[in-house]
């Protein structure tokens, strides 16, 4: 052995080495030892949000949405957070484009992504919308990315340079700025989107899947007061990771979403794979491939008192496992450990066509429905009558008194596929390609769920050791004509259109007394009249036995307005109503209705009040106007007390807001108290003179300015 | 030498007109993508990514100030409108009644116009781009579209062409090209030829015009599609 010797001016870099070397071995003592091996690993990020007024009051009672534009999530081992953006260790966990996006892992896969095979040539970048009332109920998950192993310093949350962020501000009084209109943000100097980790690091371990949860804290700037010519909403993001203290405390941000954990048995690691959706749903939250020995970990995002899933297996080693309704809490971990039953394997395909022209439809979606034996009586998901909501619904609100047929609650979506252009499924490469023909044990045999907008959903069963559907109309396959009806009536304003434009309603027909929409279409009224036709396909109250009927319908319309040039999601217009018009009785036939109420220019208005005893995870309230459900408050949007608040921007006009309460929207019911709906009447806007913008033009030719509205308190 | 290019994300269009064309293009039409001439690029135009919810169903309605469309399509998908005519406007609804987000992105040439989402039931989104477009137009007449329908996510290059003008597009599958005004509104030949950048999968195309299947074709790396347009 030959020893090197070492002069004098070797001695202090070698000990430095030493001193850095021991250092490293302290600070890393307690982690993970893989962290140290080369290799990649899965990281799931997720936001969670917390949300601040600039008077402290809750957000929703200024504003009614809040979003930023996130382009991507960015790491780097420094931990000197002044490095350069174009620092060569950023790591970048892009926003999920969902197409022709560079998505490096199909390890795991989230519902915005389903990976891809390369990026554009040249493309611009992909930005998600991210909506930040929602997110301080419910975590949302961002995208999941292969990335190095090893111990990371920092993080970025990147922004759209041009529009970091959009707000739609409430009617604010005293105020020469429109409300209820979208504007854009300008970030403030008190941002912080680029932070350190907890001491020391964030490490990400090779092979390991895991998450990294990021609390987006948002001071949300006072209302504007000036049109979005001339204001703009002050934004001030601070994210803090997890484990990193939140903003002003030494308080380490240790966030708590759901796990599911276990172990399948009888796996191909190369295919076999376990999804949970939103129970009920064909919405895949997220898919997990196994590890080598079987074994998978899913982070789930859950509300504080818990979220229903429905779990299943698939992939080539053989049939679907299926575990319905399980209730996800935040910090408690679920066990399922399947085992896969045999199978062999065909494709499911057939042809989707209109029952009256014989036309191909476009888009129509099919689910593969499986029942979860262990979970209630139904062994397949062949229609049933059974009562699908917990209460009955009071009569006074229009609701249908009896539920219509649809599948038992124990079915689980385990495939979907769409229809092309041609009315084609499945395309290639998608999971009808690969369906496990035979059905689960003590399951008599799979069903075909078929729906498109404005055409009767039918069920239909498909021979059990098959991928043929009996009922059929070609041979080999499950090709279906869909049964509908028209609806035909006509939008109307009191006075003839003068604005030297034409005026587009968007027009949407629902189950009656619900907010079950079957269809929409556009009618127009052509400039110097009053009225403008629509017709429209809608479901039929007398289909074949495997098809779903619709006894009535509301009707109602929504003129498509813009502000300085720049359409908007909300309306001047008054909503023009048609309550419980019936439906078509049979295939084909169409049903006139009646003129809906006008769609003059009323200008805009908002209302907020508070709900009693919110649960974001079950709690929404719904606007109606003469009977018909126009709006409804957004999934997890209402927190619990103080944050109780709902909000609402319509047209000025009388309206009725009651309080709704279920585990799913199609399951929920109006609250049964004498308090929990009331009328309230939208403030009028006031009238302001030239120069001025106003949301639509009304008889005056004047500008109008909405004005803010207290709500009733909701029982 | 400039080539004619129209992506459907950054959109560096590019319309060649009759005459130039006839000179120039031949080449193009058989796949070369050699010279087509000393046109010029034309502005960049815009184009609209629906993406969110993997498998969302959507309607859209897409206008520029001289054709509207309906498209129906599932998340994702682009949209492309070759020979565009701006200012554009989108209406994008989705279909279903849960809270699966759908975003739409508005796109004019490598940059980001106007950005929206929603996650309500049968919920909206809304954009605009190249000035204000107070009311859709009036329905496509003729209306011609080519589907990009498989490989999913796969990435595609191709020229759509008139009888008097071409252009060249990139985009992502699926998508959506529509086609306003092909031989200035007139009768006429219409054709695109589809290449992909990497071979992932089938592609295929269907080519419709005014509802009805003109031509649908599948392969490898390279697809051909080809219609007539009536009178008008």
């Amino acid at each position: 052995m030959n020893v090197k010797y070492l002069g004098g001016r070797w001695l202090g870099p070698t000990l430095f080495g030493v001193l850095v070397f021991l250092l490293g071995s302290l600070l890393l003592d307690g982690r993970s030892r893989v962290e140290s091996q080369t290799g990649t690993g899965i990281v799931e990020v997720a936001f969670t949000g917390t949300l601040t007024s600039s008077d402290g009051l809750p957000i929703a009672d200024h504003y009614q949405r809040v979003s930023l534009n996130v382009v991507s999530v960015r790491l780097n081992p420094s931990r000197d957070t002044t490095i350069s953006d174009s620092d060569p260790s950023w790591v970048d966990i892009p926003a999920p484009a969902a197409v022709g996006s560079t998505f490096p892992s199909e390890f795991i896969t989230t519902s915005l992504n389903f990976g891809s095979t390369g990026p554009l040539l040249t493309a611009a970048g992909s930005v998600l919308q991210l909506d930040l009332l929602p997110l301080q109920n419910l975590p949302f998950f961002f995208n999941a990315a292969s990335i190095p192993a090893q111990p990371y310093g920092q993080m970025e949350v990147v922004l759209n340079d041009f529009n970091p962020g959009n707000a739609v501000p409430l009617c604010h009084q005293h105020s020469f700025g429109e409300g209820c209109i979208t504007y854009t943000t300008l970030l403030s100097q008190a941002s912080g989107l680029r932070v350190l980790f907890g001491f020391p690091f964030y490490g990400v371990a090779a092979d390991v899947v895991q998450p990294l949860i990021v609390n987006i804290n948002v001071n949300v700037g006072p209302p504007p007061t000036g049109d979005p010519n001339s204001q703009t909403v002050a934004l001030s993001p601070i994210i803090t990771p997890q484990g990193a203290p939140l903003p002003g405390t030494i308080t380490p941000y240790n966030p708590t979403i759901g796990l599911v954990t276990g172990k399948v048995t009888n796996f191909d690691v190369n295919t076999t794979s376990v999804s949970a959706e939103f129970s009920g749903t064909d919405q895949i939250v997220a898919t997990t491939k196994l590890q080598g020995d079987g074994s998978y970990a899913l982070s789930l995002p859950a509300v504080a008192t818990g979220t229903l899933y429905d779990f299943y297996v698939s992939g080539k080693s053989g049939g679907y496992v299926v575990k319905s309704g399980v209730l996800v809490k935040p910090g408690d971990a679920v066990t399922f450990n399947p085992t896969v039953p045999f199978s062999t394997f065909g494709q499911l395909s057939g042809t989707i066509a209109d029952s009256c022209n014989g036309a191909p439809i476009e888009a129509a979606t099919l689910k593969l429905l499986v029942a979860d034996t262990s979970n209630g009586g139904a062994t397949s998901c062949d229609l049933t009558s059974e009562p699908a909501v917990p209460s009955p619904v009071p009569a006074s609100l229009g609701q249908q008194t009896t539920a219509p047929p649809h599948p038992p609650s124990n079915c689980v979506v385990v495939a979907t596929a769409a229809s092309n252009d041609q009315g084609i499924y499945p395309f290639l490469y998608t999971p009808f390609t690969n369906v496990a023909v035979d059905p689960p044990p003590g399951v008599v045999h799979y069903d075909l769920e078929i729906s498109a907008p404005g055409y009767n959903t039918t069920v239909v069963p498909i021979a059990p050791g098959s991928v043929f559907c009996p009922a059929s109309r070609f041979a080999n396959s499950c090709s279906f004509s869909l049964e509908h009806g028209y609806l035909t009536g006509a939008t109307d304003l009191s006075v003839p259109n003068l604005t030297g434009n034409r005026l587009n309603a968007l027009v949407m027909a629902e189950d009656s007394g619900t907010n079950n929409i079957e269809n929409l279409t556009l009618s127009t009224i052509q400039g110097g009249t009053s009225s403008g036709p629509f017709t429209m396909p809608v479901p039929i109250a007398e289909p074949s036995a495997d098809a779903i009927p619709v006894n009535s319908l509301d009707v109602f319309a929504s003129m498509q307005d813009s502000f300085q040039g720049l359409p908007q999601k909300t309306t001047g217009h008054l909503i023009g109503t048609a309550a419980n018009v019936g439906a078509p009785s049979a295939n084909c036939s169409t049903l006139p209705i009646p003129a809906l109420s006008p769609l003059n220019c009323a200008g805009l208005g908002s209302v907020t009040g508070t709900v009693a005893n919110a649960d974001p995870g079950t709690t929404s309230v719904r606007l109606s106007k003469n009977g018909v459900q126009i709006m409804q408050t957004d999934p997890n949007e209402i927190g619990a007390a103080p944050d109780n608040v709902y909000n609402f921007c319509a047209p000025t006009d009388l309206y009725t807001v009651t309080h709704y309460e279920g585990p799913t929207p199609q399951l929920s019911v109006p609250v049964p108290s004498s308090s929990g709906s009331a009328s309230v009447a939208l403030m009028a806007p006031v009238s302001i003179g030239e120069p001025c913008s106003s949301i639509c033009q009304n008889a005056s030719n004047v500008c109008l300015v909405c004005q803010p509205t207290t709500g009733p308190n909701l029982q | 030498v400039k080539r004619p290019k129209l992506n459907s994300l950054m959109l560096l269009g590019c319309g060649v007109f009759a005459g130039v064309a006839t000179a120039t293009l031949g080449g193009c039409q058989s796949g070369n993508t050699g010279s087509p001439g000393n046109t010029s690029n034309i502005a960049p135009q815009s184009s609209y990514r629906i993406v969110g919810s993997v498998g969302t169903p959507f309607r859209a309605l897409v206008s520029d100030s001289r054709s509207s469309w309906q498209v129906f399509g599932t998340i994702p998908t682009i949209i492309v409108i070759v020979n565009d005519s701006p200012p554009d406007r989108i209406l994008a609804t989705k279909l279903t009644n849960d809270n699966r987000l759908l975003s739409l992105q508005v796109i004019q040439g490598l940059s980001i116009g106007t950005l929206d989402s929603t996650i309500s039931h049968f919920g909206t989104a809304v954009g605009s781009i190249g000035g204000t477009l107070p009311a859709f137009a009036l329905p496509a007449t003729p209306d011609v579209r080519f589907f990009v329908n498989t490989p999913l996510a796969g990435v595609f290059t191709a020229l759509i062409e008139g009888e008097s003008q071409s252009s060249a597009v990139e985009s992502a599958v699926p998508t959506v090209i529509l086609f306003d005004s092909p031989n200035g509104g007139q009768g006429g030949r219409v054709d695109g030829i589809f290449n992909q950048v990497a071979f992932t999968g089938v592609l295929e195309v269907d080519l419709v015009i005014d509802g009805h299947l003109a031509e649908s074709a599948s392969d490898g790396n390279t697809v051909s599609v080809h219609g007539t347009v009536n009178g008008g």
